[in-house]
């Protein structure tokens, strides 16, 4: 299986798509960047056109014509990071690339439970606080030991994977909307963290994929 | 370098660990499965010797002495599945179980959000929406992609992780939602059968601890 080429079809925003998006940047694979303003997405869900239902979703193009669809933001990284290469260099590093990945989505989970699926005001501001002052301080402790003991500056030894690009993506979102952009607040406590977000900003092909990229709200 | 041993660490329970163990068995690989205690948990908690503080842990030895400790219920069902080919023949087929795997595990989530919903009317309501639409249009997914495989599983090639993951996760809500397998899917039934029946699952069905959960 050789030439294949790439729609990515989502909202216009970050979000789900963009991890995705940047494995593909850091690739240099060159894709269709299908964007769907909101009116259109209920047109587009009914159509059928969508495995199920949801975004986002990949379209394979073969290279007979024959189209495959993926759904599920997990299964799309998962299947262009191991084509591209940054899943890790064997079993093994492939292993702690997943529960890496596993572990960073759990983070993700619970901001989105405080974030949107928390309807009680006191509720929710309690969630913030937990999350503030107990769950990201604890999540980034965990990954600064394990980038600490890396031999790269990255999650696993061989170098930057899909792992890097989603913490990467959430600590981005959660700079820009809660910190005015200001890194060191929310990472200038964890070096080796600051050095993976760092070295991800600082690649070339993702530095050209984030000046050129839409600026979205989320 | 081989692996040598395997050691599934978790709880007395079917829980997060039961996908672990049901693809070790698919796979026909014997492994230890370490049940811990509360109290032993506190202690193994605080002397940190699990990646990520949680359970379950899959400890594999490998042939130098060596232990590898993998966390993450799924991130260990996937390292298995790729070792013993249970993960679909080739990465369409393999994207295609994973896509299926994370429905599934979305509709999880989403019961779950639902079942410890402290707020009792939005619980009420909620649980009420997953019977009727969420659930019906999940297992719907599921039922007609099953309907068009050769195989009347979820890869067309045979049996793998997808298929232990509708297994199992179909025992979760079952027992949580107070019901059987609706009647009107008969294909998923049928997948339920196909895996209760593989000789290494129905050996572990069998030896398995019964437990509440």
């Amino acid at each position: 299986m050789s030439k294949e080429t790439y729609k990515i079809v989502y909202f216009n925003g970050r979000g789900r798509a963009e991890v995705p998006r940047l494995i593909l940047a850091v690739a240099g694979v060159e894709f269709e960047d299908e964007r769907l303003e909101r009116e259109d997405w209920p047109a587009r869900k009914a159509s059928g056109e969508t495995p199920f239902g949801q975004l986002p979703y990949l379209v394979i193009k073969k290279e007979n014509g024959d189209k495959l669809k993926i759904a599920q933001s997990s299964t799309i990284v998962r299947y262009l990071a191991r084509k591209f290469g940054l899943f890790g260099k064997d079993p093994h590093e492939e292993a702690k690339v997943d529960m890496y990945q596993e572990y960073i989505n759990e983070l993700k989970e619970e901001i989105a439970k405080v974030m949107f699926h928390t309807s009680d005001e006191v509720a929710k501001a309690e969630g913030e606080k937990k999350l503030k002052e107990t769950t990201l301080p604890a999540f980034l402790s965990k990954a600064n030991d394990i980038l600490g003991a890396s031999k790269s500056d990255f999650f696993v030894d061989s170098g930057v994977t899909a792992a890097d690009l989603l913490l990467f993506h959430i600590l981005q979102s959660i700079i820009a909307i809660r910190c005015d952009g200001d890194k060191t607040k929310v990472i200038g406590d964890y070096p080796n963290v600051m050095k993976m977000y760092d070295g991800v900003e600082s690649n070339k092909s993702i530095a050209t994929w984030l000046k050129k990229r839409p600026v979205t709200p989320f | 370098m081989a692996d040598e041993s395997y050691k599934l660490i978790y709880f007395n329970a079917r829980g997060n660990g039961e996908i672990p163990r049901l693809m070790l068995s698919l796979a026909g690989q014997p492994f230890e499965d370490h049940r811990v205690q509360r109290e032993q948990w506190i202690e193994m908690k605080s002397s940190g010797e699990t990646p990520f503080d949680q359970l379950p842990v899959l400890e594999i030895k490998k042939s130098d002495g060596s232990v590898f400790k993998l966390a993450q219920s799924h991130a260990i069902a996937q390292y298995i599945a790729n070792k013993y080919d249970l993960n679909g023949k080739n990465p369409h087929e393999q994207a295609k179980v994973d896509m299926y795997v994370e429905l599934m595990r979305d509709t999880v989530t989403s019961f779950m959000r639902i079942r410890f919903n402290p707020d009792e009317q939005a619980k009420e309501q909620g649980m009420k929406d997953f019977k009727e639409k969420t659930f019906p249009a999940f297992i719907g997914k599921i039922n007609d992609a099953t309907g068009h495989t050769k195989s009347g599983l979820i890869a067309d090639s045979g049996m793998t992780r997808g298929d232990v993951v509708v297994f199992a996760v179909l025992d979760i809500l079952s027992s949580m939602m107070g019901e059987n397998i609706p009647d009107g899917y008969p294909h998923v039934a049928k997948l339920i059968h196909a895996v209760e029946n593989h000789p290494h699952i129905s050996e572990w069905l069998k030896k398995r601890p019964k437990t509440d959960f």
